[in-house]
């Protein structure tokens, strides 16, 4: 689904982000085409808006520093929700060691950051199957988020967290699991 | 192992991320990274001359570290020589003095004029000297 329409082009993109004279308008395109995919994909894991805006843009600015150095072993959309991962849960890494004298989860930091937020629009419902997601482990919660919510193939996914297809079909599974265990609980 | 294509009970819900964004945010995202990335480019530059400066400046200061060390070194072996030597003329001096039995106050005036610098001091002995001396112990004296 991400792979194979949308980045058809990526070639030719990354061919002008290496050129000094194209780069800046090319890293322009590359924004505009990739600022909401790697918007949701940071913003399911640090939910709070502000957050995934401050690291969005901290995911840019390295690739923009970074381009040159881009071997094209894996394909730009790869590499850039590679990044945006990595920044994500480095970012929620660093909250931790914020939080250590308040003693204060992961999850339950995360439940409050979904509490407070402001731009949530689900309903009931969906705010219980967001608790949920949030009470699974990162890994799971990971490869969820990207099966479940932004629909993508395992063989993409699996790419992008560097782990064997096998490994992510067995967490998807867990992590379905406990979801609806915990929804049924909750009902 | 369940496939891709598996059946979830929750799956009645909407895939969408529950959640917006304020309006306008993207459109203005861009403007905002095109802007970052600008002024990285300009902060890079910066980097890239402190990059250059900064080795030159540390070279620089380990040079005048060492000179400085060298210096104080070559000061201080300098004052020991010339202490050296003093001593080894005040006992010159003395040893003189003894040996051709000048009178008390000669020798009052030669080690305690404090004022008159070695030199001056050095000479008027070697002139008091001259005077009580003979051809042959002045002979014996020099050689």
């Amino acid at each position: 689904m991400y792979a194979g329409k949308i980045f058809m082009s990526d070639d030719n993109l990354i061919g002008r982000l290496k050129d000094p004279k194209q780069k800046r308008l090319a890293f322009h395109e590359l924004v505009t085409i990739y600022r909401e995919k790697l918007y949701w994909h940071i913003r399911k894991i640090v939910i709070s808006h502000d957050d995934t805006d401050d690291i969005l843009q901290n995911v840019f600015v390295k690739v923009w520093n970074n381009i040159d150095t881009f071997r094209e072993e894996s394909s730009l959309y790869t590499w850039l929700f590679r990044i945006a991962t990595n920044e994500a849960l480095t970012f929620l890494s660093k909250q931790r060691r914020k939080r250590i004298f308040f003693v204060e989860s992961e999850e339950d930091y995360l439940l409050t950051q979904l509490e407070a937020d402001e731009y949530f629009d689900g309903d009931e419902i969906q705010k219980k199957l967001m608790c949920q997601v949030l009470k699974l482990p990162k890994k799971q919660r990971l490869v969820f988020n990207m099966k479940y919510f932004d629909g993508m193939k395992f063989t993409e996914i699996a790419e992008v967290l560097n782990l064997t297809t096998g490994a992510l079909k067995a967490s998807y599974h867990h992590a379905c699991k406990k979801i609806e265990e915990g929804l049924k609980k909750d009902v | 192992m369940k496939t891709e294509n598996e059946n979830i009970h929750f799956d009645h819900l909407s895939r969408k991320y529950p959640a917006k964004v304020p309006e306008g945010y993207f459109d203005a995202l861009t403007g905002k990274v095109m802007d970052k990335s600008r002024e990285v480019n300009f902060s890079a530059r910066g980097k890239v001359s402190v990059r250059f400066v900064k080795p030159a400046i540390g070279f620089a200061a380990s040079v005048l570290v060492f000179f400085t060390l060298v210096f104080l070194q070559k000061e201080k072996i300098f004052q020991d020589e010339k202490q050296f030597n003093q001593a080894l003329n005040q006992t010159f001096d003395v040893e003189l003095l003894l040996k051709y039995h000048l009178s008390d106050q000669t020798i009052f005036e030669a080690l305690n004029d404090s004022e008159a610098d070695n030199q001056s001091t050095n000479d008027s002995l070697e002139s008091e000297l001259l005077a009580s001396v003979s051809e042959y112990e002045l002979f014996d004296l020099t050689h």
